[in-house]
């Protein structure tokens, strides 16, 4: 069993004890404080008159909030530091108070506990909030809050030891002592260091005034009514035990030392949950989930209580209120800490003592209200009372179920805040460039900028061209009435409607249509035929010359001739325009003519993409054609690349064009089943990339070990990256690229937040692999939970570089026999030398070398 | 000048991936540029030829040094792991700019075209001679002195 602080970290024990200590003294001194409360009040007055006290309590607690709101001290530290010495003080004067004995200090003094209780506890889990982000918590949680079970137990214990030898106001006494002495420690914390995250100024702190303004944020509102009805849950529930124990102990001195047994007994039962269970039910299930165990478990208890006889009934109500001031102090306590960490800085320390003292005491007086209703309307029986935690339990149990989704997305809408929107795709033209000003560009006399307008709108709005198909009809261009008619032909409309065959300018674009074999030889005319060859009804003698209007010297016609091939949907031509990629002049112009032939052709270029006998070159610009191209024949194939891709430059923008594809395209979906596949192996792989980096450093010769170690880390943040591309694909609201942003943002609060949207969206498995790599401080700790998690026997550098020269990218190859002829390790020559067959030219450079090199 | 082919593409993509001017390209990226790439030997004393064959080349040196001047005012000595004749590749030589050898000099040269090919394939090796020359244009401004000194 993984005791809560073995998972602390070593450079954070120290932060762990300077918290942990003043929440034990806290404890220690609340749980006495409590014990003499409850004793003070019970042998003075009958349990009937709580529900009044509970009223007073919440009404108390709504001033006194609002004053500590407007309190001294901004830094959390200081404020606990003053609050605490101020509850010593207090305590002092109602031990002097008591000396008289009576019923008016039992009634102030059980009023005014209300209040410093839970005041105390919010302004320490507020200091430990600002010291400690969400990821840390998960760690450092736990053994806090087993400090301050460990101090309930310890004041419970030594309460039930002495309860029956001194008298009760000492234990005011000693509470005070124990309040000085935290404020003490508290005043030792030391300050946090300011980093680079300079989060912004926190709102001036406000009480019950300010709460109004809390309330618009849907998800603190959600959060007020989970902890009302909970709060009024367990004041029936604690209601129901005082009845049961004033029913069957009268004596002062015998409820004191009841009392004392049965917190030492929660105190007990409060440790085990806290060191044996809280850390693996987190780890295990999540923070929420070990949340709803307490509404759940008081529903059970309530429905024991109604439908047992009347002699096992109390037992039931004793077990209810263990069961629930258990939880209350242990897991539940931790797992409610965690709701807060979503919220901006400006609202969570208003919204925390909202919920943990308003709510709270407001709870307590919806309990009063309710009891005294059922008292008076009912009787107030015990099986009445059990009935009323049933119906508030199912409630209660309903909220959280609510909570748990909106945690998860009050995390998003944090990360959102936090890491601001950005564009992480290359946005393509066509998405950047506004219609109008396109459109305007047509009117324009110089040729490339009307072409450039009409590509743009042929894909955008065909209608804006052809509104202006009269005026470019008439464009001293050639090249440009050429692209018209194409657009015009490939928009099915008669040519003559626009006036193109009519126009005076366009006497070779008339002759094409007539009788092209009769004009001279100009490039005019061959963009003319070229275009004519691309329309649905042209000649077979135009399409005939295709072929060699594709190797026309002049540009203008390869580039018309390159779009005729599309139009006419000639897929026999499609390889020699694929081939014609590698020439960069005409790559552009190739490229358009790709994205006009359609989708038809999506499954074919997808081919090429995984071919890794393509020129990685002409691979990436195919993925732009499919990109632009779009529909699920594209994001098909852009898909199968990202798998198969081979070289993580194919992989990398076949996962960045299905990006910008989803955003444009969202109605388009990809499987997540087979997306979570992929980002498991992507996580191995990352994982065995750390091993390797590892091994690397046995390599000999410093500049070998150097540029492996340099090439193997670009490869680890390559993948880390994709992970987040591909968990990206998943989730399309755009969250995983801001958690990718915010976990190298360097900023440890956006960093947490991050890893806190991770454990919230990713299935189990993967979570449980990913986030110790994610979370490991340094690269040791990172290679050994790789080594942990992915294989035991670390890697030796022959099996790396073994790895290497079996690898699917050409790159690690080229390095693997880089590093084997370096070292002239022999036994990897046959594999580095079998190489020298690579479709790869630096693979097979490489190889020739390693053989020269290892003769 | 003679041209020599001593290094094998990795072996040239581990020198550049040193240059500072790569410090932010992967090394497949640089290993792109590698390919690129031809290599050079100058004899101590020879003045580069603006016209020759590698007048128009980035230059990046692996070992020996070059001193770099205007109108006969050096400006700045390139050693090993250092490049010059960045602004060649640009276009026209500058007027009165001069690179003079000071020792046997073993160099990796970038041709225009090469420039332009890898600039137009990959627009973070576009930025990393940005910043390189902007470095350069910066040196330039100041006295040899204040040079000399920081060196």
């Amino acid at each position: 069993m993984a005791l809560p602080w073995q998972a602390v970290r070593r450079d954070e024990r120290g932060l762990t004890w300077s918290l942990a200590l003043p929440y034990f003294l806290i404890i220690a001194a609340f749980t006495l404080g409590k014990i003499a409360r409850d004793t003070f009040f019970l042998v003075e007055l009958p349990a009937a008159y709580l529900p009044y006290v509970y009223i007073g309590m919440a009404a108390l607690a709504a001033v006194t909030t609002g004053a500590l709101g407007k309190l001294g001290p901004a830094s959390a530290k200081h404020r606990l530091s003053l609050v605490l010495a101020l509850t010593g003080f207090s305590l002092l004067l109602f031990a002097l108070w008591f000396r008289t004995a009576g019923k008016v200090p039992a009634v102030a003094f059980y009023l005014w506990s209300g209040v410093y209780g839970l005041t105390l506890v919010a302004e320490f889990w507020l200091l430990a909030n600002d010291r400690i982000d969400s990821r840390q918590a998960r760690r450092l949680f736990g053994p806090i809050g087993a400090a301050g079970v460990a101090g309930g137990l310890v004041a419970a214990l030594a309460a039930t030891a002495i309860a029956a030898l001194i008298p009760t106001l000492v234990f005011l006494v000693a509470a005070a002592a124990l309040y000085f002495l935290a404020a003490v420690l508290v005043r030792r914390i030391r300050e946090q260091p300011e980093d680079e995250e300079a989060a912004p100024a926190e709102a001036p702190a406000a009480g019950a005034a300010g709460g109004g303004g809390l309330l618009r944020d849907g998800y603190v509102r959600l959060l007020c009514l989970v902890f009302l009805v909970g709060g009024v849950t367990t004041g029936v529930v604690d209601y129901a035990f005082k009845v049961v124990l004033q029913g069957e102990v009268a004596d002062g001195g015998e409820i004191a030392s009841v009392l004392g047994a049965f917190y030492s007994v929660q105190g007990l039962v409060s440790i085990v949950a806290q060191v044996g269970l809280t850390g693996a039910v987190f780890s295990r299930f999540g923070h929420r989930p070990a949340a709803n165990a307490l509404p759940a478990g008081v529903l059970g208890g309530g429905l024991l209580a109604l439908l047992l006889p009347a002699a096992g009934a109390p037992w039931a109500v004793l077990g209810t209120r263990l069961y629930d001031s258990t939880m209350r102090f242990s897991m539940s306590r931790t797992a409610w800490e965690f709701l807060y960490f979503p919220l901006g800085d400006e609202i969570k320390a208003r919204a925390k003592r909202l919920v943990d003292v308003v709510v709270n005491r407001s709870a307590d007086a919806a309990a009063g209200v309710l009891l005294l209703a059922v008292n008076f309307a009912l009787g107030g029986s015990r099986r009445q009372l059990a009935a009323l935690i049933v119906v508030l339990a199912v409630g209660w149990l309903a909220l959280e179920l609510r909570l748990n989704r909106a945690y998860p997305r009050e995390v998003e809408r944090s990360l959102r805040r936090l890491v601001p929107e950005r564009a992480e795709e290359p946005v393509l033209l066509a998405q950047v460039a506004g219609g109008t000003d396109l459109v305007a560009l047509l009117d324009h006399p110089d040729e490339q900028r009307v072409l450039s307008a009409m590509g743009i709108l042929e894909r955008l709005d065909r209608q804006a061209v052809l509104a202006r198909a009269p005026g470019l009809a008439r464009h001293t261009s050639a090249a440009v009435r050429a692209r018209l008619l194409a657009i015009v032909a490939g928009d099915g409309r008669d040519p003559n409607r626009f006036g193109l065959w009519a126009a005076r300018t366009d006497r070779e674009l008339a002759s094409v249509s007539v009788e092209a074999a009769s004009l001279p030889e100009t490039a005019d005319r061959r963009v003319a035929i070229a275009a004519a060859a691309g329309e649905p009804e042209s000649a077979a003698t135009y399409r005939e010359r295709l072929d060699e209007l594709l190797d026309d010297a002049n540009q203008d016609v390869r580039r018309t001739a390159f779009r005729s091939v599309a139009l006419s949907r000639d897929r026999s031509r499609l390889p020699k325009l694929i081939d014609r990629l590698t020439v960069p002049r005409d790559r552009e112009a190739v490229r358009e003519a790709l994205v006009l032939f359609g989708k038809r052709i999506a499954g074919t270029l997808g081919d090429y993409l995984v071919d890794p006998n393509v020129p990685l070159g002409v691979r990436q610009t195919l993925i732009s054609v499919l990109a632009e191209m779009g529909g699920p024949e594209a994001v098909h194939s852009l898909y199968r690349a990202s798998r198969l891709g081979g070289d993580r430059r194919v992989v990398d923008g076949a996962l960045l064009a299905l990006l910008s594809l989803q955003r444009r395209q969202p109605e388009i979906g990809l499987p997540e089943e087979l997306i979570l596949e992929d980002l498991r192996q992507e996580v191995e792989r990352n994982g065995h990339r750390l091993m390797q980096l590892r091994a690397v450093r046995e390599a000999a010769d410093a500049q070998t070990r150097g540029f492996l170690d340099r090439v193997l880390r670009e490869r680890l943040d390559q993948s880390f990256r994709r992970i987040f591309h591909r968990l990206a694909l998943a989730d399309p609201s755009g969250r995983a690229l801001a958690a990718y942003r915010g976990l190298r943002s360097g900023r440890r609060r956006v960093r947490a937040q991050a890893i806190e949207y991770l454990d919230t969206r990713l299935p189990g498995d993967l979570k449980r692999v990913l986030l110790p790599l994610i979370e490991a401080p340094d690269d040791a700790e990172r290679e050994r939970v790789a080594a942990a998690l992915f294989g035991s026997e670390p890697l030796t550098l022959e099996a790396t570089l073994d790895q290497l020269l079996r690898s699917r990218e050409p790159w690690l190859q080229a390095c693997g026999i880089y590093a084997v002829g370096m070292a002239k390790i022999g036994i990897q020559r046959n594999r580095a030398l079998e190489l020298s067959r690579s479709h790869d030219p630096v693979v097979r450079d490489m190889a020739s070398w390693a053989a020269r090199r290892l003769a | 000048m003679r041209e020599v082919r001593t290094l094998s593409v990795v072996e040239k993509a581990v020198s550049l991936a040193k240059w500072e001017i790569f410090e932010h390209l992967a090394t497949d990226e640089v290993a792109m540029i590698a390919v690129r790439t031809g290599e050079v030997e100058y004899e101590a004393g020879e003045v580069i030829d603006p016209d020759g064959p590698t007048g128009s080349s980035m230059h990046l040196i692996l070992r020996g040094s070059v001193q770099q001047s205007v109108d006969g005012e050096p400006f700045r000595r390139a050693g090993p792991n250092e490049s010059f004749g960045g602004m060649a590749v640009f276009g026209d030589p500058i007027p009165g700019e001069e690179q003079v050898v000071l020792e046997p000099t073993h160099a990796l040269v970038l041709s225009r075209d090469d420039f332009e090919q890898a600039v137009a394939e990959q627009p973070e090796f576009a930025l990393a001679v940005i910043r390189a020359m902007a470095e350069q244009i910066r040196l330039r401004g100041r006295p040899q002195a204040a040079i000399s000194e920081e060196d």
